[in-house]
């Protein structure tokens, strides 16, 4: 059984209007070569680093990235751009998810396991997430651009909170404002709500 | 963390479509790369280690080469554990030919259902480290307790927006792959599926003691010799041993100017005495997303049957390390090490007992 | 010397392959185009590559021994793709 504390939380389904010009704020200067999934993406884990307080993440955390569909746009771009001639360069990286997470890394001056995960659901997400996670903890996220764009990111600490106060949570509950401890018991996802 | 037993290995490459083929022929000294042709000015002519198949139609392909590794690899006994699929490509080739969509879900289905799988379905893409990620997760899961058995499939075939990719970004070379080479020009890519079935109950063999992970995004397509180091580090005391005790490392040594630069001067820093080296890239290609697990199954068949890769282009010796001639006498401890695009630094710590 | 015609075409072409924030006019043909001056890092050497390659039918390779050179100013580029375009 693992349990954790949510000591920060981006949960933006869709983002907001504005949230470009929020990015850009954040990074100190429009990004220009990563396309709109990785932007959406460093936006969401941002914004859920500075909720949690941290500039950084320790350098035994672990981010983990997961989304339904990915860089399909990009690869969609790609494929065209395919037929008559080769693709350009930033345009096919932006087709590896993976690039994400080189960003979001460089961006927080940080080194260490970062692993992006396809297609699974977001309790799958941290069952893999949690039978690695040390005691740094989790930067877990959720990213996804179709239909107006996803990006729930969780701030994750190992803890000690016991008690009988979990509930039964269905995948999706992960991402709800209302939870303050996520646990793993057996195969089972279990939260507990804010007081 | 508990070793993870390795019970099963499959394997289809350039060399051959499982891993007895594909050893007799690398004792043979192996195959020459096929050609693919690409569109545009910066495009040409580029060699590519193809896996010998007629089958066209891609998906019909992948699945004929899919089970065929996967009941090389007794996956039949594992199927109610965790499949883990590594990819960098997923089916793009079959996106390519109007017979799939990107999805990366309906491409886990797919996967799955060729294989009657009825446990849990991960697919692991962190570019070319993917497979070692995916080892690295299965062990953690089996650790768990949440599994008893799993399968890591890597799995990269043929698609033209990862060649067309690799060629855009001019990391391709025209001749052959040259790992630790004086005239080392780029990589030659290769397709392959390949699989390791993983136990939490004890097997003769090979077992995995642990393995490490560095992302550093200090450089998007390259890698660093300081996250070579840490990545060292960490695998070591993942898997509880000193420095001294590795036999053997499976570099990366693909037979870029740069990156083979970057990673030797890891391998000096990390290790006072650097282990005996050797590389698979000039055997079957860089295959990306499946080639840590491609190159764990051809390295330990290899030890086993005391084949060794042979290397006939001169040493680059300005990078103070040099890929061993043959086996070392005695090869236990043994590291894999991948290195990739997004920043990615991979490596996995495996005993022979 | 102000830019000419053609280096202005070229300066448009690196803009916008680029997405850079500056206007294609507020390129100094003589500034350096990597590190210091434009800011281009070894990736955007490869983009802009491609996009010259697809624009003027000139093959630049990231292995040429003359790349610090042609790749110096906006000057000096387009003198380089104008010397050797189809």
């Amino acid at each position: 059984m693992k349990t954790f504390a949510v000591t920060g939380r981006c949960i933006a389904a869709p983002p907001p209007d504005d949230w470009r010009e929020s990015l850009t704020q954040m990074l100190g200067a429009k990004p220009r070569r990563i396309g709109t999934w990785a932007e959406l993406g460093l936006y969401g884990a941002l914004r859920c680093m500075a909720d949690a307080g941290e500039k950084t993440l320790p350098p035994d955390a672990q981010i983990w990235l997961g989304s339904r569909r990915g860089t399909y746009a990009a690869t969609d771009t790609v494929l065209d751009q395919l037929r008559e001639d080769l693709p350009m360069p930033l345009a096919f990286l932006q087709t590896q998810p993976s690039q994400l997470l080189a960003m979001l890394a460089a961006k927080m001056d940080w080194k260490g396991h970062a692993c992006f995960v396809a297609g699974t659901d977001p309790g799958a997400l941290l069952r893999l997430a949690a039978a690695q996670a040390g005691n740094g903890g989790i930067l877990l996220g959720w990213l996804d651009e179709m239909a107006g764009g996803e990006t729930n990111w969780l701030r994750l600490r190992p803890s000690a909170e016991a008690g009988a106060s979990f509930v039964a949570a269905a995948p999706d509950m992960l991402f709800s404002p209302q939870i303050s401890h996520v646990r793993l018991d057996k195969l089972e996802l279990k939260a507990r709500l804010l007081a | 963390m508990k070793p993870v037993y390795l019970s099963g290995r499959g394997l289809a490459c350039a060399l051959g479509q499982d891993v007895g083929t594909a050893l007799d022929v690398l004792r043979r000294d192996g195959v020459p790369p096929s050609h693919i042709s690409l569109p545009g000015m910066l495009g040409g002519n580029f060699p590519y280690y193809a896996i010998h198949s007629q089958q066209s139609d891609w998906n019909e392909r992948a699945r004929e080469l899919v089970q065929r590794v996967a009941a090389e690899a007794g996956a039949q006994q594992a199927s109610s554990g965790a499949l883990f699929i590594a990819t960098s490509s997923f089916d793009i080739g079959a996106v390519e030919q109007g017979a799939a969509k990107a999805d990366y879900r309906a491409f886990a289905e797919k996967i799955a259902s060729w294989l009657d799988w009825s446990g849990p379905v991960y697919v692991i893409s962190t570019a070319c480290t993917s497979s070692l990620n995916a080892l690295i997760a299965a062990q953690a899961l089996l650790d768990a307790g949440e599994v008893t058995e799993a399968l890591v499939l890597g799995v990269e075939l043929d698609n033209r927006l990862t060649l067309g990719g690799f060629a855009a970004l001019q990391l391709l070379s025209t001749g052959n792959s040259k790992p630790f080479g004086a005239t080392r020009d780029g990589l030659v890519l290769g397709e392959a599926v390949a699989a390791l079935r993983l136990s939490a109950r004890p097997a003769a063999g090979w077992t995995m003691l642990g393995g490490a992970n560095v992302v550093d995004g200090s450089q998007p397509t390259g890698a660093s010799a300081s996250a070579v180091v840490s990545m060292y580090q960490r695998a070591l005391e993942a898997s509880g041993l000193a420095a001294e005790a590795i036999d053997l490392i499976k570099v990366q040594a693909a037979g870029s100017p740069g990156n083979d630069a970057v990673e030797a001067q890891g391998l000096r820093e990390a290790f006072q005495v650097v282990p005996a080296l050797v590389s698979l890239k000039a055997a079957i290609g860089h295959t990306m997303g499946a080639s840590g697990a491609a190159e764990i199954v051809l390295l330990t068949a290899c030890l086993e049957q005391d084949v060794w890769p042979k290397y006939t282009d001169e040493t680059d010796a300005a990078l103070g390390v040099a890929l061993a001639a043959a086996a070392p006498g005695k090869a236990r401890r043994v590291l894999a090490t991948i290195l990739g695009f997004g920043g990615s630094h991979a490596s996995v710590v495996l005993e022979r007992t | 010397m102000a830019a000419s015609a053609q280096e202005k075409e070229l300066a448009q072409l690196i803009v916008t392959s680029l997405n850079l924030e500056v206007s294609a006019d507020e390129i100094d043909p003589e500034a350096a185009l990597y590190g210091e001056g434009l800011g281009l890092d070894s990736i955007d050497i490869l983009e802009l590559s491609l996009a010259i390659s697809k624009t003027y039918g000139v093959q630049l390779k990231s292995d040429d021994a003359d790349n610090n050179k042609i790749f110096s100013s906006l000057r000096n580029l387009n003198a380089h793709i104008q010397q050797h375009r189809a």
